[in-house]
């Protein structure tokens, strides 16, 4: 029996086996150069965009740094620190020690304590620096200015990822130039910093031979030399975000390619050039590719999207849109050989017009698994496809069917139900669908998104089961787009709105009911590309506004109300509404005896209401002319004082109208009260035909 | 068939006898363990059967394994998960109150249980360590860190200067 067994005699790899300290790590005056690290630590998962935490993150660098030879086991302490019993801890696990502090300024302290443990933590404060304000922007900004010569270290050297993705709009290029010569960079950053330009891009990735992935989304003037740049020094580059190449020509695309064997997703969208020869280079010398997004390529065509399906075996994502030569046949097997989409989790052929039932069909079969489906502005496909979809069952958590105009309650109702983990659907446009697919997706118990706009068949019965279906605080429902729903009142969304804590957006443009000044108050600013009127029926509620509007409609709804102060506001309404009219045309009441009946009764309910609830001493007259204002067509200023007054009216818990809407409620079914429309309407019907009943 | 006993020699010489599933806290016992008996037991040789399994530690003493057993002993009939992916939830974890309490000794035996357990490879002891020395930086200045752990100030004021200059933009706020 041997008394070394053939296992890592460490927990954290076989720190012994580190050769001498060749770095230098111990000391070193504050003007000598920090060693290079120079061994290829880059961890596979490292550039996995999908770990992207701090901790883990923490936890590669240590390894990598303790695979690397950059810590030895040698101690360091060897001027100061001889006495501290924390001496026999060796760098790793100090390293692992310090991987627990968790706040900047404890790594910081840690710095200032010797040299020794300075040399140590200085890369966990730089290998990401995190620039996620202004201020820190402008002071690491400051540093980076300094000549490399005189800081303490040459911190470009221990930067591994750069992301200036928090505070785009301050980037500029003398910004990013401060760090050239970052040449461990492993990951680039820098979304929506649309003020770069492609030269100072370019010059960052010279000499970065590590560099595994670059994110350029909503970067303009995307040219060659950046291709070119990442072609030569980034062999092993996973991973390239560039929407937007407009400018990119073929060659260098083609170039990146060829160069770039370990590319696993590639965001090429709106790039004219990609063509199938693009997309067959592509399939040819990455083999490994996961996610491939080619939005916008219009070039491309069945040949090559085919060789694409039956070659790429770890292909979890693709995206395509607006290409007009993409169909079932893409799918089809010529040699025989069955295509295997079995990784295939998210799928996206937005407005590509020859995606029939027949295609969809086709690649739902081939992928079983599919969690993402995207197939807005397939404007061919019908409930077939729907039926289709419907198969994956379980997998199914996003769907977007927008503008599928063809489709049915009868598909949608069948998808819905047996995809009963949905949490995000899209069926905007689809304006065939009613109340029966919001039926259907009330019993959806992980649903989060619930995209309805211009569903305009949609109704009040439809939202009240989603609210009646609610779990209150367990309730997952987050945003919900109901613009141009035009029949919805307000009744139900206050209903949804309670039942749905979560819910955090709402939009409502174009409602009607709900563009009035004291709701439109919490309302998001319209974009101002908007044009006026579209500005003036903008409804969105998000966030902040939609806790607002919560309470709002709690109060208008639940709060019992301060007497004194409605019935002040009552007068005043009254007051308003009557000023300056002397009468009323009564043609309208002389000739039609039911709706003289209608004004009796009316005006009986508010005497009642006015006069002996509220304790006030309207003259019966002044209720009469009101009434009659009412019931004739109104001046619009009135309109929102005249809807408030019903809302009083409708509140009050003592009135009989409280038992009614309760029992609407329970119903599932409006409040009619809330439908105010103009006065002649069915509203005041409603009203008489069952209040009178109830009332007497 | 009864168990075979292990003895634990520690680097002075004293030997420990525990029970295999203590002992298998420390995975480089395990590994050892696993070579030296086959899962699947021989009845062949039973001369050895009642010999008891010596296993050296060279590099830890007798008062640091006696407080590592103990441990280990607290741990047996508990499986710690060995999976690397919650490693954030367990990195944020609070330091056990057992352990807590168990690792309140003196610095010297702090880090001479932290290197036991990193040789041994006993993984949940060793952050367990770690997170009560981190507990011991936390919160504190520079000098009370060199206060708690006995260190000299090494910088000249410039290069103390300079440091901070250069990284207070990382600080928190």
């Amino acid at each position: 029996m041997s008394d070394q067994p053939n296992t890592n005699s460490s927990s954290l790899g076989s720190m012994s086996s580190l050769g001498s300290n060749p770095l230098g790590i111990s000391v070193k005056k504050s003007n000598e150069r920090a060693p290079a690290l120079d061994g290829t630590g880059s961890d596979e998962e490292m550039n996995d965009p999908d770990t992207d935490n701090e901790q883990h993150a923490r936890k590669l660098l240590l390894r990598s740094r303790a695979r690397n030879g950059s810590i030895t086991s040698e101690s360091g302490y060897t001027s100061s620190a001889t006495r501290s019993p924390i001496a026999v801890l060796p760098p790793e696990i100090l390293c692992v020690i310090f991987s627990y502090l968790n706040s900047k300024s404890d790594l910081i302290s840690v710095a200032l304590t010797c040299r020794y443990w300075a040399n140590l933590i200085i890369e966990l404060i730089w290998f990401r620096p995190g620039i996620s304000s202004r201020v820190i922007f402008e002071r690491l900004g400051k540093v980076m200015a300094i000549p490399r010569t005189q800081t303490a270290w040459d911190y470009r050297k221990y930067i591994k990822r750069l992301n200036l993705s928090l505070v785009p709009h301050l980037v500029t290029n003398e910004y990013l130039s401060l760090f050239s010569g970052a040449n461990h960079l492993e990951r680039i950053t820098l979304v929506n910093c649309s003020n770069i330009s492609h030269e100072h891009i370019s010059k960052i990735i010279r000499g970065c031979h590590r560099l595994q992935s670059i994110d350029l989304t909503g970067v303009k003037g995307i040219q060659d030399d950046i291709y070119y740049e990442l072609a030569n020094n980034c062999k092993r580059l996973q991973g390239l975000y560039a929407p937007g190449s407009f400018q990119v020509s073929k060659a260098a695309v083609l170039a990146l390619i060829s160069s770039c064997p370990l590319l696993k997703r590639v965001k090429l969208s709106d790039c004219n050039n990609v063509d199938d020869e693009v997309v067959d280079q592509l399939v040819q010398h990455c083999p490994n590719l996961v996610e491939i997004d080619l939005h916008g390529c219009e070039k491309v065509t069945n040949k090559s999207l085919h060789n694409l399906f039956s070659r790429l075996e770890f292909l979890k994502e693709f995206k395509i849109s607006k290409n007009a030569n993409i169909s079932y046949e893409c799918f089809e097997s010529k040699t025989g050989a069955q295509l295997c989409l079995d990784k295939m989790r998210i799928l996206d052929f937005t407005q590509c017009l020859n995606i029939t039932d027949r295609a969809v069909e086709k690649v739902i079969k081939l992928a079983p698994k599919l969690r993402n489906v995207v197939l807005s502005k397939c404007t061919a496909i019908t409930d077939a496809s729907l039926r289709a979809i419907a198969t994956l069952g379980k997998n199914l958590h996003y769907v977007h069917l927008g503008h599928c105009s063809n489709i049915t309650d009868f598909g949608a109702k069948d998808l819905i139900k047996s995809c009963y983990r949905l949490q995000y659907i899209d069926l905007a446009c689809c304006t065939q669908l009613t109340n029966e697919t919001v039926y259907e997706l009330s019993q959806l118990p992980r649903l989060r998104r619930i995209g309805l706009v211009k569903c305009a068949q949609i109704t009040d019965e439809g939202i009240l089961a989603l609210a009646n279906n609610a779990r209150n605080s367990d309730d997952t429902l987050e945003r919900v787009h109901l613009s141009y729903c035009m029949n919805l009142t307000i009744y139900p969304i206050y209903r949804l709105l309670k039942a749905c804590p979560k819910l955090t957006h709402i939009s409502l443009t174009g409602v009607s009911q709900f563009l009035r000044p004291d709701i439109t108050q919490f309302c998001r600013e319209p974009p101002q590309e908007f044009n006026l009127h579209q500005k003036s029926i903008f409804c969105v509620f998000s966030g902040e506004g939609v806790a607002q509007l919560r309470n709002h409609l709690l109060q208008l709804f639940e709060t019992p109300q301060d007497p004194e102060r409605e019935a002040a506001e009552l007068l005043d309404i009254i007051a308003a509404v009557i000023e300056g009219v002397d009468d009323v045309n009564s043609a309208l009441f002389s000739a039609d005896p039911i709706q003289r009946e209608r004004l009796r009764v009316f005006v009986d309910t508010l005497d009642r209401f006015i006069n002996e609830f509220h304790g006030l001493n309207v003259p019966r007259a002044h209720l009469e002319l009101f009434g009659r204002c009412v019931f004739t067509r109104l001046p619009a200023e009135h309109v929102p004082r005249i809807q408030r007054f019903f809302q009083l009216l409708q509140n009050h818990p003592h009135h009989p109208q409280r038992a009614r809407q309760a029992n609407a409620g329970l119903r599932g079914r409006p409040e009619p009260r809330q439908q105010l429309r103009p006065p002649e309407t069915e509203l005041f019907q409603t009203i008489d035909d069952d209040e009178v009943m109830e009332d007497l | 068939m009864t168990e075979r006993k292990i003895i634990i020699i520690t680097s002075d010489g004293d030997k420990f006898p525990v029970e295999r599933k203590v002992a298998e806290k420390s995975i480089l016992i395990k590994n050892m363990l696993k070579n030296l008996l086959p899962a699947e037991e021989e009845e062949e040789d039973d001369e050895d059967e009642d010999e008891p399994i010596e296993v050296p530690t060279q590099n830890v003493r007798s008062a640091v394994m006696k407080n590592i057993l103990e441990w280990c002993d607290h741990y047996k009939d508990y499986n710690f998960p060995d999976d690397e992916q919650d490693d954030d939830s367990k990195k944020s974890a609070p330091i056990d109150a057992w352990d807590k309490n168990f690792l309140n000794v003196d610095q010297e035996m702090l880090y001479e249980i932290i290197l036991a357990a990193n040789y041994l490879n006993i993984k949940p002891l060793l952050n367990a360590g770690c997170k009560v020395v981190a507990e011991m930086i936390r919160g504190k200045s520079p000098e009370e860190i060199r206060k708690t752990f006995n260190i000299v100030n090494d910088f000249t004021p410039e290069e103390e200067a300079a440091i901070r200059r250069e990284n207070e933009w990382a600080e928190d706020r």
